[in-house]
């Protein structure tokens, strides 16, 4: 028999599905449900037609990020080092925006009244020069009971060098106040910087039992509906974990959905060839751009979730904007023509719906133009009006600008992509890349629409298009591995540190990665774990890293010197090949190899491209083209390895896909539309 | 064929142009912190990019850039062009300066500008400020407490070609660098300004290629009129009239002597006339700051005020300035003019003349103190010298719904970071006993001001000595619309069970193995009434312990 791999991503919208079975795709879009992600996931597999008892189900899950945006998690209480338990409001003493003297602070996830603090202290060697004492912590356990905490993070400074007191107070309250949550910093994250690493435990106490319920209803449900396998959710590095891993380091999941759109994107990029990857996944809200060399996303070592709250994760690097296709065009008060961010979401979305949205949206810019079909929208499930879009187009008044309608709809387009062409440059020129290399990866349901123009602004010379975009991060969710992060700070010198406290160092990292992928149920043939190093130069600030080879000599740090003085000179033009070095952290990624599924997407439609023609229609293109009568091509039925020129219009279920005049689009035999202005 | 006489700028053209060019800003400013050396530039931040008219006026800065600079890149730029002359500019030159009058900061803001020329013509300036780690003169670093002549703090630099045509000088790249502690760092500074003018220059060049000179240059003029044009409108809503205020900082720069700071603010029609007339004299020591330097610190808090209106040459023009010769705010040259907190109590004279202006909008005085503290010595434990630079957060005030924030960098620095415990405590022999919001410090008000924070450093190093600036203990944050005001700083030396106070502005102060130097910056002054204030609000403060309960009784009258 054979198992179908089934992947659920929700998104703030909609919930997308995809089944993959002996090769063959098929896809499902249902709303999202606030507050009750899991039905929206049962949902999602129901509209597949997926039988649960013979599938193997991967999910990506907001349910973290949304607990910590909508301060919706448990009731947590923090114990610091006595001195210093302000570190959680303190912060990086940073306000969210530099002039405005309105703007604020992130507020703490713990108020100061259940902030509490020992009288214990360890010095950054690792030296304990106060220890706790029995009747403080019984003290302590008292005030947590007192304050009816529901979690409880602990985060002692220099606990990641020696954890003895932390282990101790953690344990002794496990004793004395039973069943509560506890999150001790040098379990969750041992790396140092006391504020990253004091949020990173917070906000892993503050969520867990969200997920956990979560997970645990879903379980629930699945199970009775005949699922036997176990459920897979995707982490921000862009690998899964089973749940009991999650439900131990919650935190890990924070950018779960958008991880799972970057590691799409770029194994669409392996498929045809192309290592360098700009993802561009635009939905109704939101653009998210990543970038991904030799076949992977760029992986970071922290994650902001709100300006000021940074956490430290492994996490795909991932830039987000407000533009989407329900961004909102609207004249600011010296008369400026602005797009977003704010945008009319799907309630009541934009004007063209119907729903008692009047703002013009960027969805109603291109019905206007003729790029989206109003008679095929969401593959002709969804009845638009185009003359609500009209109007509300019209609307725009731009004082002193004498405009039809046309040049306001094409305003809007070319100002909201302005806004996605910058998020692209300035995340690719920050790690020194040059865009000529790339390709451009467009999905989501309104990628795809706005790529073209993208390309040809930043000089990208393709843009691939997978079949069904809107859907592709859901199906990213099923070509990853398990894949587990963990780091410790060390803090040594490189050359004159001592090599066995640094071996030692990393085969503790490599037992916790082993035990955990044991526990995942994988065997060690089919496990790989890999080391790296979190180096700088003595007296920076910021790390960079670099990989290793095992075991720790003076060959292999020396060999991960030299990568790391090549890529600091990548990164930040210049190179000290010759100044001092220090290790700041260890790294251990391990791995549980999971098959890849063959993905056969083409429909196997044999027939001429001319037979896909299912019609023409008159599209406004971009400068200088202006209204130009496109060819308009069904994407279910282009063949597999054809080939067609612009100008024209793929339209698909999920979304649309513009080929300008003279440029050309190919066709791979897996059925991905490449589309450039060079070509044959 | 007819000509077009004019280019007509459409509005969508321009709001892509207006993307481009805060992009290309935003892009020269981290090619500057990733390359810079000097520490002050890529952990501090003390850095800004700009996009300047042919004119030099300003276009655009980087969205991070230091607040501190954004009327200083504008000054230096025009000064510049005034002191070359505008047709002496070659394509591929590339000048510095660091002149505090024509510029308006420090000396150790150094400015990299460069010519932007298209098709053999002039379209734009770009350029770069960065705080350099040295500028040579008495003390390392540039802040020095004694120095009576700006010659003591460092190396003055008046507008200067250090490329000509693309060619360095190198006899005058030398002739600075070797009167500047570590010159190769300072090279390696100077060469990420100067990459950062290129990608500047590159990024408006491909502009031009796309859409035409005319085109460009247009777009750039018309951002400037659309901030000047925001700007008179909101002063035409103001009422028209005349507002003082005046303050005083705890020094003269030498003795705890105070030194008077006023302003009056005069709003007529769509335009405001500021002026220092009634501040002191050119003071003895470094409270001094240069003028331009005074009106960068109006810019900045006129940009606080009307946050939403884009920061560029347009917001000067509504503005005009006032001031008799030689006083602290105009020194009469060679007085010192390394300044620092006084840049941030121009700014609390000017709030506080504004505050009846425009009630919705102020808030109370922020902490105004950088709380700078050097602390020198020997690391026995790591054998070798060190030198530890620590900058302060404080209590931002309340505002008009809504509490003060706590622990924040002031304006003028918003964006810098504090720097974690732990690195330090890695780094140097000190062990931090206490960092943590200051209770009772926030101005007591219908909205409270926010906390300072107190911090207390063990000193495990030896042969140890500390130069520290906090003011603001004898004059404290002000609170508005009968707020109260803020604690003040407090600075003392902890050794045995004794306490020995610090003065606003100390050097040289010897200090032994395991003493504790504890610091605790202001906090930001109450907005309205305390008695107005929500009695939940009050007893939340003190559940949270932002306020005790003696304060509370005190303050509020509560009864708790």
């Amino acid at each position: 028999m054979s198992v179908a791999l089934v992947g659920i991503d929700v998104g703030g919208t909609f919930t997308d599905g995809v089944l993959l079975d002996g090769g063959v795709l098929k896809v499902a879009k249902v709303a999202t449900r606030a507050g009750e992600q899991w039905r929206s996931v049962l949902e999602a597999i129901e509209a597949l037609g997926a039988n649960l008892a013979e599938t193997s189900i991967r999910h990506g899950t907001t349910v973290v990020t949304n607990a910590v945006l909508e301060r919706k998690g448990a009731r947590t209480a923090l114990v610091t080092t006595r001195g210093h338990r302000d570190v959680l409001e303190i912060q990086r003493a940073v306000r969210r925006d530099l002039y405005d003297i309105q703007a604020d602070k992130p507020e703490p996830l713990v108020p100061r009244r259940l902030r509490f603090e020992v009288d214990e202290r360890v010095n950054w060697r690792g030296d304990v020069l106060r220890a706790p004492t029995d009747g403080q912590i019984q003290q302590l356990a008292n005030d947590l009971r007192a304050v009816g905490a529901e979690a409880i993070a602990i985060s002692f400074l220099h606990s990641y060098v020696n954890d003895t007191h932390e282990r101790m107070v953690a344990e002794t309250l496990r004793l004395l106040l039973g069943e509560v949550d506890i999150s001790v910093s040098s379990e969750v994250s041992p790396q140092f910087r006391e504020y990253e690493r004091t949020c990173t435990v917070v906000v892993n106490a503050y969520v867990k039992r969200n997920v956990a319920d979560y997970l645990s209803r879903l379980a629930g449900a699945l199970a009775e509906g005949g699922y036997t396998r176990e459920l897979l959710i995707m982490q921000s590095n862009g690998g899964m974990a089973p749940p009991d891993a999650l439900i131990s380091r919650p935190v890990h999941a924070i950018l779960s959905g958008p991880a799972a759109g970057s590691m799409a994107a770029a194994y669409v990029g392996a498929l045809t060839g192309s290592p360098k990857v700009i993802g561009l996944d635009v939905g109704g809200t939101s653009a998210d751009v990543s970038v991904s060399v030799g076949g992977v996303p760029e992986l970071g070592t922290s994650y902001e979730i709100e300006k000021g709250v940074s956490l430290q994760v492994s996490s795909r690097n991932i830039y987000t904007i407000g533009a989407g296709g329900g961004s909102v065009g609207w004249i600011d008060v010296g008369g400026r023509l602005r797009v977003g961010p704010r945008s009319a979401g799907s309630e009541p979305g934009p004007a063209c719906y119907g729903r008692g949205g009047t703002e013009p949206t960027v969805t109603d810019a291109n019905l206007v133009l003729g790029r989206l079909n109003p008679d095929y929208f969401l593959g002709g499930q969804m009845s638009v009006s185009v003359d609500a879009a009209k109007t509300a187009i019209e609307s725009l008044e731009i004082p002193g600008a004498q405009m039809d309608i046309f040049e306001k709809a094409t305003g809007m387009l070319r100002i909201v992509e302005a806004n996605m062409m910058d998020a692209i440059r300035l995340i690719s020129v920050r790690r020194g890349h040059d865009l000529r290399d790339f390709v451009l990866v467009a999905f989501g349901g309104a990628g795809p629409l706005h790529a073209s123009s993208i390309a040809r602004d930043l000089n990208i010379p393709k843009v691939v298009v997978f079949p069904h975009p809107g859907v592709l991060s859901a199906l990213g969710l099923l070509v990853v591995d398990v894949r587990h992060d963990y780091a410790r700070t060390l803090m040594q010198p490189l050359s004159a540190g001592d090599l066995e406290t640094v071996e030692r160092a990393f085969m503790q990292l490599e037992e916790e990665a082993r035990n955990q992928l044991q526990r995942d149920g994988f065997a060690p043939a089919g496990t790989v774990l890999e080391r790296s190093l979190d180096l700088r130069y003595e007296g920076q600030s910021f790390e960079i890293t670099v990989g290793v080879e095992r075991p720790a000599t003076a060959a292999t740090l020396n060999a991960a010197r030299g990568a790391f003085d090549l890529e600091h000179g990548r990164l930040r033009g210049h190179s000290a090949p010759a100044d001092p070095c220090e290790i700041v952290n260890v790294r251990v990624t391990g791995t549980g190899l999971t098959e890849r599924p063959r993905v056969d997407v083409a429909n196997g439609h044999r027939g001429s491209v001319g037979a896909a023609v299912k019609g023409h229609r008159r599209v406004f293109l971009d400068q200088p083209w202006g209204w130009t009568d496109c060819t308009i091509y069904d994407r279910e039925k282009i063949p597999r390895e054809s080939h067609f020129k612009g100008p024209a219009v793929v339209e698909e279920l999920d979304s649309t896909t513009l080929v300008f005049p003279s440029w050309s689009c190919d066709v791979d035999s897996n059925g991905i539309l490449t589309v450039s202005s060079g070509g044959a | 064929m007819v000509a077009l006489s004019k280019t007509k700028l459409d509005p969508i053209t321009y709001e892509v142009l207006l993307s481009a060019f805060s992009a290309l800003v935003n892009e020269m400013s981290i090619s500057i912190e990733k390359s810079a050396y000097s520490l002050v530039i890529t952990e501090g931040k003390d850095f800004s990019s700009a996009l300047y008219t042919a004119d030099g006026e300003l276009v655009a800065q980087g969205d991070w850039d230091l607040p501190g600079q954004i009327g200083a890149m504008q000054f230096a730029m025009q000064s510049t062009i005034k002191y070359v002359g505008k047709d002496k500019f070659d394509p591929g030159d590339v000048l510095i300066t660091n002149d505090p009058t024509l510029t308006g900061t420090h000396l150790m803001d150094v400015k990299i500008l460069s010519p932007v020329f298209h098709n053999a013509e002039l379209v734009a300036f770009v350029g770069t400020t960065g705080h350099w780690s040295d500028i040579g003169g008495a003390a390392a670093g540039g802040f020095s407490a004694t120095a009576t002549e700006v010659y003591q703090e460092g190396v003055r630099i008046r507008p200067v070609k250090l490329y000509k045509k693309g060619q360095v000088d190198i006899e005058l790249l030398n002739l600075i660098l070797d009167n500047i502690r570590i010159p190769d760092e300072r090279r390696g500074d100077l060469r990420a300004q100067a990459g950062a003018c290129n990608i500047g220059a590159a990024r408006i060049g491909e502009l031009c290629d796309k859409y035409g000179i005319k085109t460009v240059v247009s777009g750039m003029q018309k951002s400037i009129a659309y901030s000047e044009q925001l700007l008179r409108r909101e002063f035409a809503a103001l009422p028209d009239g005349e507002w003082s205020y005046e303050e005083h900082l705890d020094t003269n720069g030498i003795e705890r002597k105070p030194t008077l700071l006023r302003v009056t603010v005069r709003i007529d029609g769509d335009e405001m006339e500021v002026d220092f007339t009634g501040s002191d004299p050119t003071a003895p020591g470094g409270v001094n700051i240069p003028y331009l330097g005074a009106q960068t610190s109006v810019f900045v808090a006129v940009k606080a005020l009307f946050p939403e209106i884009p920061s560029n040459g347009g917001v000067f023009k509504p503005i005009t300035f006032v001031a008799p010769e030689n006083t602290v705010v105009t020194p009469k040259h060679p007085a010192p003019v390394s300044g620092n907190d006084t840049y941030l109590r121009v700014i609390d004279v000017f709030m506080g003349a504004m505050a009846p202006v425009v009630p919705e909008r102020v808030c109370g005085a922020l902490y105004g103190s950088f709380n700078n503290l050097v602390i020198s010595g020997y690391d026995s434990l790591r054998d070798h010298p060190f030198v530890l630079y620590i900058w302060g957060e404080g209590g931002w005030g309340g505002r008009a719904t809504k509490d003060g924030v706590s622990a924040a960098m002031h304006l003028v620095a918003a964006g810098t970071t504090n720097q974690p415990s732990e690195a330090l405590e890695h780094r140097f022999p000190i062990l931090i006993e206490t960092y943590a919001l200051r209770a009772d410090s926030g101005g007591p008000g219908r909205f409270r001001g926010g906390l300072g924070i107190v911090r207390e450093i063990r000193l495990l190093g030896d042969n140890l000595s500390a130069i520290g600036s906090g003011d603001r203990q004898d004059f404290t944050p002000y609170g508005v619309f009968g707020g109260g005001s803020a604690a003040g700083s407090d600075w003392a030396v902890l050794r045995g069970g004794e306490t020995r106070p610090l003065p606003p502005r100390f050097e040289k102060v010897v200090l032994a193995h395991d003493d504790v130097i504890r610091y605790a910056s202001p906090g930001g002054g109450g907005y309205g009434l305390p008695a107005d204030r929500d009695p939940k609000q009050v007893a939340d403060d003190v559940t949270n312990g932002y306020v005790s309960q003696e304060a509370a009784k005190r303050q509020y009258g509560w009864d708790g």
